[in-house]
């Protein structure tokens, strides 16, 4: 419980944000200064279903097995959780924990030459443990190529 | 970490052709027995078209689910083609289907005993025209009348 604290507040800022591959080393770490907002307190207090926009420890989880293993161009991973919150195999376990639902939008160089279903299967396979034992239970994935995304422009994908 | 999940993990690494074979009796050992196994090998290579969903097409219980209804609706797929399981009333199937596929969500689409994918890739298989060439060649879908534009085709 206290290490997946730690790693909530160093990760503690916007989940929509933008890591090119030149900052993975520090992106998640210069974030540490900004673990004493107002936001964090209350996210220790009710964790379990945190209204604010602070990464909870499976999408923190997430983002880093992601950031370590894809070298990604872009990464942006969405909590949708609260919007399904509602659904029945939410509601038996009483909603969810607030980190069942997410949305990843990745560019990686290693997806090249890959059918769409092994590049769903690498992301995957990479998250089984958040499938298996943290209470993941939807994940929509939109993986592209460093190529294929720039000829759409390069932006931010839908 | 256990023996078997270690192995687990070193399979994973495999192609998936690979594992798929070789992880068959330890997906036996989590959930799926080999029953239960026989069971979906008959309804995917019995029907043409097979949805394992939440919910029906006619009701839906899951986002996700009713979105590959819809594209499947969109594309002319006549309902009757459809033959899709609601994972909701079958525990066991809700976790073999899983193992089955080596996929870890639902909805989970078979066209003629092989795995499409999920709701994402059907969806962007839908955008790219990919799936209504599948979904004709088939023969699941109508063709297109002439005087609309055919999609674009993915070589």
């Amino acid at each position: 419980m206290r290490s997946s604290l730690s790693i909530l507040s160093r990760a503690a800022q916007s989940s929509r944000r933008r890591i090119s591959s030149q900052l993975r080393p520090t992106s998640v770490v210069q974030s540490r200064a900004m673990s004493s907002s107002p936001a964090e307190s209350s996210s220790s207090a009710g964790r379990t279903r945190s209204p604010t926009r602070l990464p909870g420890p499976v999408e923190t989880a997430i983002q880093q097995k992601i950031l370590d293993a894809f070298q990604p161009v872009l990464l942006r991973v969405y909590n949708d959780s609260s919007k399904h919150a509602h659904h029945s195999a939410m509601r038996a376990q009483g909603g969810g924990n607030g980190e069942t639902h997410f949305a990843i939008h990745l560019v990686s160089p290693l997806f090249k030459g890959k059918t769409a279903i092994a590049r769903h299967r690498m992301v995957n396979a990479l998250l089984k443990e958040e499938f298996d034992e943290r209470g993941l239970h939807a994940l929509s994935l939109r993986l592209k190529t460093p190529e294929e995304w720039e000829k759409e422009g390069g932006g931010e994908m839908r | 970490m256990s023996f078997a999940r270690l192995g687990l993990r070193t399979l994973r690494s495999l192609p998936s052709a690979q594992v798929s074979r070789s992880t068959n009796f330890l997906a036996q050992r989590r959930y799926l027995s080999a029953e239960a196994r026989k069971l979906i090998d008959n309804a995917v290579s019995t029907n043409p078209l097979v949805v394992f969903m939440k919910g029906t097409p006619e009701a839906p219980q899951c986002g996700f689910s009713r979105a590959v209804c819809q594209i499947l609706d969109v594309q002319g797929v006549p309902r009757e083609q459809i033959k899709s399981y609601n994972c909701l009333e079958d525990q066991e199937l809700r976790e073999g289907i899983k193992e089955y596929s080596e996929w870890p969500t639902i909805p989970q689409v078979y066209i003629k005993g092989e795995f499409v994918g999920g709701c994402d890739i059907l969806l962007s298989m839908h955008q790219s025209g990919e799936l209504e060439n599948l979904l004709i060649k088939e023969g699941l879908a109508p063709e297109l009348p002439p005087d609309e534009p055919a999609a674009e085709t993915k070589a």
